[in-house]
């Protein structure tokens, strides 16, 4: 019974900063949706192990379809860090990223980073997945292929093993039976920022 | 006037034995482990240490909180299962003064954790909890220290496992570390 208030309190305060948190990268269902000087980004992210049943407490929870088994990934045209937890503006374009699923978002042609990976687990209770990578666009580009963004983790949500991996056949067969075999999925995998030229 | 004393004292005698009977350890249960460290409060705005919680990662559980007892910073608990565990929380009171009358200090979700595997004594390490932030945004950083150590956080809660297996297990480790035996 005493739950109940502070239940009530942290889905009121789950709901006012979803609601601040802007739009997302739209997810693209057709090519015809995609402008000139816009791109598809292609992508995917796994964890391993995956997250159990009653890991991810969002039950009975309004507006909670966004995160439900999904990373978010934050992301930005300029490179940055993060002294703090991301606020609510900083959650502009991220790109809702289900667990292993292809997504297909939208992206200009500008060059972007994802900064880092965001976890709901309860309406205050997240936890950040390291990235720190760049995805490097062209101009001429309808499509790029960033890589599986694939995440070891122990039971403490600590990372000892992060990779991008290249599953390009899957991405380029799942993007054919999406968009037809007209425009061309681009292989640019993300890079980490350490690494970029 | 002699029965008033005499009862004051008993009150008094009670109050005490209140306090340290949720100190006193319970006997040694199963194949468990004893877990404890130390936390220095001397600059947080809570006066002293008088709560501490674990919280259970492996195995899942309804009921993952694990709440220890203190004894002058020193937080402990025996009779913990083999299993995952993260530091949760911790807090104290505040001081006369103070804005609040109880402080607590949250670890974030992807805080340290321990895994006990084996039956034991595990000693977590010894810890300062600093201010930090601002007026307008307080947090704080919790340290390592040095001192007090391992040695000096059994020989404060020793007295509190006396006629348990637990007196035996904390009396070889003392010994170990150079203490008193």
């Amino acid at each position: 019974m005493r739950r109940r208030p502070l239940l009530s309190c942290a889905t009121l305060i789950f709901l006012a900063l979803t609601a601040c948190m802007g739009s997302p990268r739209p997810s693209v269902e057709s090519i015809r949706d995609v402008g000139e000087d816009e791109i598809v980004v292609v992508g995917r992210v796994e964890l391993v192990p995956p997250l159990e049943k009653g890991e991810q407490k969002l039950k009975n929870m309004i507006g909670t379809g966004m995160l439900r088994n999904k990373l978010l990934l934050l992301t930005d045209e300029q490179w940055r860090t993060f002294e703090a937890e991301p606020g609510p503006g900083d959650h502009r374009l991220r790109i809702e990223a289900p667990f292993d699923e292809t997504f297909f978002v939208l992206s200009s042609k500008r060059p972007f980073y994802i900064l880092v990976g965001e976890l709901w687990l309860e309406a205050a209770d997240k936890v950040y997945f390291p990235a720190g990578l760049k995805v490097n666009i062209r101009p001429t580009d309808r499509a790029i292929y960033i890589g599986t963004l694939r995440y070891q983790r122990d039971e403490f949500f600590h990372f000892p093993k992060f990779q991008i991996i290249d599953d390009y056949a899957r991405a380029q067969a799942e993007f054919r039976s999406k968009f037809g075999d007209r425009y061309l999925l681009r292989k640019e995998l993300a890079v980490s920022v350490k690494e970029r030229k | 006037m002699h029965r008033t004393w005499i009862m004051a004292g008993l009150l008094v005698l009670l109050l005490l034995s209140g306090c340290s009977a949720h100190r006193a350890m319970s006997e040694l249960d199963k194949a468990n482990s004893l877990v404890f460290g130390y936390m220095d409060m001397e600059d947080s705005p809570a006066k002293e240490l008088t709560a501490f919680s674990l919280k259970q990662v492996l195995p899942k559980t309804d009921k993952p909180y694990w709440n220890m007892r203190t004894y002058e910073g020193v937080f402990y608990l025996e009779n913990m299962p083999p299993g995952s565990y993260q530091v949760n929380q911790f807090g104290g009171p505040g001081g006369f003064f103070s804005s609040a009358s109880f402080y607590w200090f949250n670890f974030p979700t992807q805080s340290e954790g321990f895994r006990i595997s084996n039956p034991g004594i595990y000693y977590l390490g010894s810890f300062k909890c600093k201010k930090a932030g601002s007026f307008f945004n307080p947090k704080f950083d919790v340290e390592p220290i040095k001192s007090p150590g391992e040695r000096e956080s059994i020989e404060k809660i020793l007295q509190y496992s006396t006629g348990t297996k637990w007196e035996n297990l904390l009396q070889n480790r003392l010994e170990q570390l150079g203490g008193r035996k």
